[in-house]
């Protein structure tokens, strides 16, 4: 009710839009055997000495297949086409929503951001809300909103770029009527002025969400010091100062005019609407825009692995934090469904193994687990805030003790039924608002899936066992293999704010 | 960044495949690998007629957005249910309409740590119903005990309601775990820019002693003489059957919840007599000075405008929501300013605290620090020009479109619907007000808000919070026209400067 210190905020930039995009499944590859398995996340071939409470729990492993019966996934009508620009458009009517959502995706984000460029795809999803040839400047956002529009924004994302709305079904067309002048007028009415005003309001922007916010730093430390500088993840899509300083008119048009054409765009609708009236609508609105065709990425070397990275940072934080990373397989690939599962066993719930032996034994007064799934690989991320007076090393010997316990016997039964119905119920409250079946729409259009968008994850999930749950653990997290980073608290500087004052990398 | 520049990728990539030995000191390398942009002039598609301006807008929609069925179990607890069927998910909350304020000398936090600690003891029945989600929270006006889940888990879901009000387990360490999270809460408040404005806020728009002022010293040595007896009393006083409506939305039938509540809650009652609810309003200080600077470390200046609101209950809410939503409108006249014209905030923020009696805002944002008095300047005169010219009719016609439309959002999901008729309860309106809401917001007309604008945002009403690095600091906030400045300290105790 009252605003209070809640210890967690959720994680930043692309560690927040993963958790939407977190949930994936694909054919899992045969679990190894355990004693592999410990070697592997012991970081040792020496054997580990077993924890009899482990081993009991290990005895209640049962096969998903035993698990509860699922819901019925709901049904709902999906259609999906593409007009002659090559625009795809996925239509979702349902008339028990209140609302329709309309949600553009673009496939472009911070991994296509040339070198010395950081920041740009932020910066044009800020100038593509401020103006368009039919839409004056600054009226975009106020259009909306004084028509009824809620959840209203853009987000910039590794991967993509989004704009949304949530409009009353009375509103539609003017919702169509914005997005497509968005994407085909975007840039005609882009000038100097626009680009220096909202260069401000972006920088004004990291300010606020990285150096002002304990914490805030910690995402753009860990992706730094997962994916090595040449990857399209090192950093994440706020971008450098610098950089935005640096950026000219002319290298904001290259960006849009490569990334932001209809031939690289998803218009979903979803929630209340008219399908054939819709359908037209989006016709008049989108066929007669034209954009380039994207150009092909670039393939990339394999990543190797250098060792554990270390990080320390010292700055001005409520907490000391602790970030653990290891680069794991992408949104989709073998394993990511099975790291999940692996995230919500180790830190989602109360219940969950972290939160019971790591914030329940009064070594952390937080701790969060994420497999940050994305298109190129993904990120497995543990976030602690130490409990005052709790060494760094003592709460890196803890979570050690728990994946090395994980991947040694794996998840018990109850566990596995927690987990299950963890998913079960999050999937189905999601599908509630206009704006949560836009961005499973989304997703599942990514991973191929639209054909039965609503219970691929359901099914994906219930044939994930405990042995893939153990596999996975195994495979892709071990000590040697991660980053982590530590932000210890910068006594000295109390009043410089949250500045950086120490680095050491290894 | 010129073509030129860029880098060639796919020979990198090769080479590194090729090479699998060099791979580590392409690692190490400065040059990302991505595609090359095009700087080539992209031709503007076809301009047609219809693109040039917006298209007619029709009405809203205001009609009621659900309809309530109410019962009552022979305990004399209600029950109110929003049903519905389109998905098998369930949302339920349990308000208690009593609080802080009905409770003399009772700190908010302290019920709220108490009623997060009951959470706590239930943990093993919550891993059994593991699908259940369930939130706790105390404050000043009542409590709300909150679950959603799957309809076939609704049992399971009302069960933990049922555990945390009629069967509270209290182990020995619970009043010195309450205890001590509290006074962790109390440091903690110090430690963000955001609590030092909230608290600073809070002193200057209530009475010291007030269930919602800061903590005073005597509240700290309260706290520290609490006893496990003393939190089982406080739950006792607040959790009756009198006292608490169920609410429920979502997939389920009112006889499937009569008949789940009974077995829930119908062996619920208790020998003490009903609180009365507190009514009068807490008085508004008269403080030293209306605008206050806090020296605090950071990057950027918080600062803030203030002021109370109407009460929960009160006709007027529906005006200052209103007037509220039109100051807040992304990209309206004051965003536009603050944001973009004086560059000085990514975002301005509104925060309204709806209650029963003594309702509060407060708006304003993070700050760069040297944009500060030209940002909170602009704040002001946006709330004096609704106060002294009134709203124009676009104005009024958007911010009433927009608060329909977001209530109609919100009661698209089970447990926006719980929340609303839970809202109302807690603020002291009956729970039928949320079902005419829209069209009361409809009716409201410019001279509406104009009116309640100078009851509530008066010259002696508004007050200034202003939190930053102390160096930042050094400008002319006295000529806010608020009268004098003063410096506190974080926690708003009299500091010298």
């Amino acid at each position: 009710m009252d605003r209070r210190v809640r210890l967690l905020a959720p994680l930043l930039a692309g560690l927040a839009v993963s958790a939407a995009t977190a949930r994936s499944a694909s054919p899992q590859a045969p679990p190894p055997t355990a004693s592999p398995a410990a070697a592997a996340v012991s970081g040792s071939a020496a054997p580990a000495e077993p924890d009899p409470a482990a081993a009991s729990r290990a005895a209640e492993i049962t096969p998903a297949a035993e698990i509860t019966q699922a819901p019925a996934a709901p049904a709902f009508p999906v259609e999906e086409y593409r007009l002659s620009n090559g625009l795809r458009v996925i239509l979702a009517p349902d008339p028990t929503l209140p609302n329709v959502a309309v949600s553009v995706r673009y496939d472009v984000g911070s991994r296509d951001e040339p070198d010395g460029l950081s920041g740009i795809a932020h910066l044009v999803e800020h100038l593509m809300f401020e103006r368009s040839r039919h839409v004056p400047e600054g009226a975009l956002l106020r259009i909306l909103s004084n028509a009824g529009a809620s959840d209203l924004n853009g987000q910039t994302t590794l991967d993509g770029t989004y704009y949304y709305e949530t409009v009353p079904p009375e509103r539609l067309e003017l919702a169509l009527w914005v997005e497509s002048d968005r994407m085909g007028f975007f840039l005609p009415a882009l000038d100097e002025r626009a680009l220096a005003q909202e260069r401000t309001v972006v920088l004004n922007e990291l300010k606020t969400r990285v150096f002002d916010r304990p914490g805030g730093i910690g995402p753009h430390e860990v992706y730094g010091a997962a994916f090595p500088a040449w990857h399209p993840y090192h950093g994440t899509a706020g971008g450098e100062d610098g950089d935005l300083r640096r950026i000219t008119l002319a290298d904001v048009r290259a960006f849009a005019a490569t990334w932001y054409g209809p031939a690289n765009a998803t218009l979903v609708l979803a929630g209340r609407f008219e399908r054939d009236g819709a359908a037209a609508l989006v016709k008049r609105y989108f066929e007669t825009l034209s954009g380039r065709v994207p150009p092909e990425r670039p393939g990339l070397p394999a990543l190797v692995h250098r060792g554990e990275t270390r990080v320390d940072i010292a700055a001005d934080v409520g907490m000391e934090e602790l970030w653990l990373a290891w680069v794991t397989p992408a949104l989709g690939a073998p394993g990511d469904a099975a790291l999940d599962r692996v995230a919500a066993v180790l830190g989602r719930g109360d219940a969950s193994r972290l939160q019971q032996r790591i914030a329940g034994a009064g070594l952390a007064k937080a701790v969060e687990v994420i497999q940050a799934s994305h298109t190129l690989a993904g990120l497995f991320v543990i976030r602690a805030l130490a409990e005052h007076g709790v060494p760094a090393e003592d709460l890196i010997a803890a979570i050690d003790r728990e994946i090395l316990d994980l991947a040694t016997f794996g998840p018990t039964r109850r566990e596995m039924m927690r987990v299950q119905s963890y998913w079960e119920t999050g999937d189905m409250f999601g599908l509630e608002t206009a704006l949560g079946r836009a961005e499973r729409l989304h997703e599942a259009a990514r991973l191929g899936r639209i054909q039965a968008p609503f219970d691929w994850s359901r099914q994906a999930t219930r044939a994930l066992g405990a042995a893939d749950v153990r596999a996975a653990t195994a495979a892709h997290l071990a000590p040697r293999s991660r980053a982590a980073v530590v932000i210890t608290r910068f006594q000295v500087g109390a009043t410089t704010g949250g500045t950086v004052v120490r680095r050491e990398e290894p | 960044m010129s073509p030129a520049r860029r880098p060639e990728p796919k020979r990198r990539c090769l080479f590194v495949f090729l090479l699998a030995f060099l791979a580590a000191s392409c690692a190490s390398g400065q040059v990302r690998i991505v595609a090359p942009l095009s700087y080539a002039p992209l031709p503007a598609p076809p301009d047609e007629p219809f693109r040039s301006r917006p298209p007619a807008l029709g009405a809203l929609d205001v009609s009621p957005m659900f309809g309530l069925a109410r019962s009552r179990l022979a305990n004399g607890m209600e029950t109110i249910l929003v049903e519905r069927h389109g998905l098998p998910v369930v949302a339920m909350s349990l308000v208690i309409q009593r609080g802080a304020r009905d409770l003399p000398g009772t700190r908010a936090e302290v019920l709220d740590l108490a009623v997060d600690g009951l959470l706590q003891e239930h943990r093993s029945s919550l891993d059994a119903a593991t699908d259940v989600r369930p939130t706790a929270a105390c404050g000043v006006d009542g409590c709300l005990v909150s679950v959603r889940s799957l309809s076939k888990s609704f049992e399971s879901a009302m069960k933990v309601l049922a555990d945390i009000a009629v069967r509270p387990r209290y182990s020995g360490g619970q009043a010195s775990r309450v205890r001590d999270e509290w006074k962790a809460w109390v440091t903690g408040r110090r430690g963000t820019s955001e609590n030092v404005v909230d608290t600073n806020v809070r002193a200057l728009l209530f009475v010291p002693g007030d269930a919602e002022a800061p903590a005073q010293q005597s509240a700290v040595s309260a706290v520290e003489a609490l006893t496990t007896a003393a939190v089982k009393d406080l739950h006792a006083q607040l959790f009756q059957p009198a006292h608490a409506t169920l609410v429920v939305a979502g997939d389920t039938t009112p006889d499937a919840l009569r008949a789940a509540a009974e077995r829930a809650f119908g062996g619920w009652n208790t020998a003490r007599a009903a609180l009365p609810m507190t009514a009068a309003t807490p008085p508004i200080p008269a403080p030293s000075a209306r605008t206050i600077l806090v020296d605090f470390p950071g990057e950027l200046v918080h600062a803030y405008v203030a002021a109370r609101a109407p009460a929960g209950n009160e006709a007027a809410l529906d005006a200052f929501i209103l007037i509220a939503t039109l100051l807040s409108t992304p990209k309206g006249r004051l965003q536009e300013e603050v944001r973009s014209h004086l560059g000085a905030a990514y975002d301005l923020d509104i925060d309204v605290r709806y209650r029963r009696t003594g309702s509060w805002f407060m708006l304003g944002g993070a700050f760069e620090p040297s944009r500060t008095l030209p940002a909170i300047t602009a704040v002001l005169q946006a709330i004096r020009a609704a106060r002294d010219e009134g709203v124009s009719v676009p104005d009024l016609e958007g911010a009433r479109t927009r608060t329909i439309a977001e209530l109609r959002a919100s009661a698209g999901t089970s447990a926006g619907a719980a929340s609303m008729v839970a809202g109302a309860l807690l603020g002291g309106a009956p729970a039928t007000s949320v079902l005419t809401r829209q069209a009361r917001i409809a009716s409201l007309t410019s001279a509406d808000l104009q009116r309640i604008a100078q009851a509530w945002l008066s010259e002696q009403m508004l007050r200034v919070v202003v939190v930053g690095p102390g160096d930042r600091l050094d400008q002319p906030f006295d000529k806010l026209g608020l009268g004098p400045v003063e410096w506190r300290g974080r926690s708003s105790e009299q500091v010298p400067r």
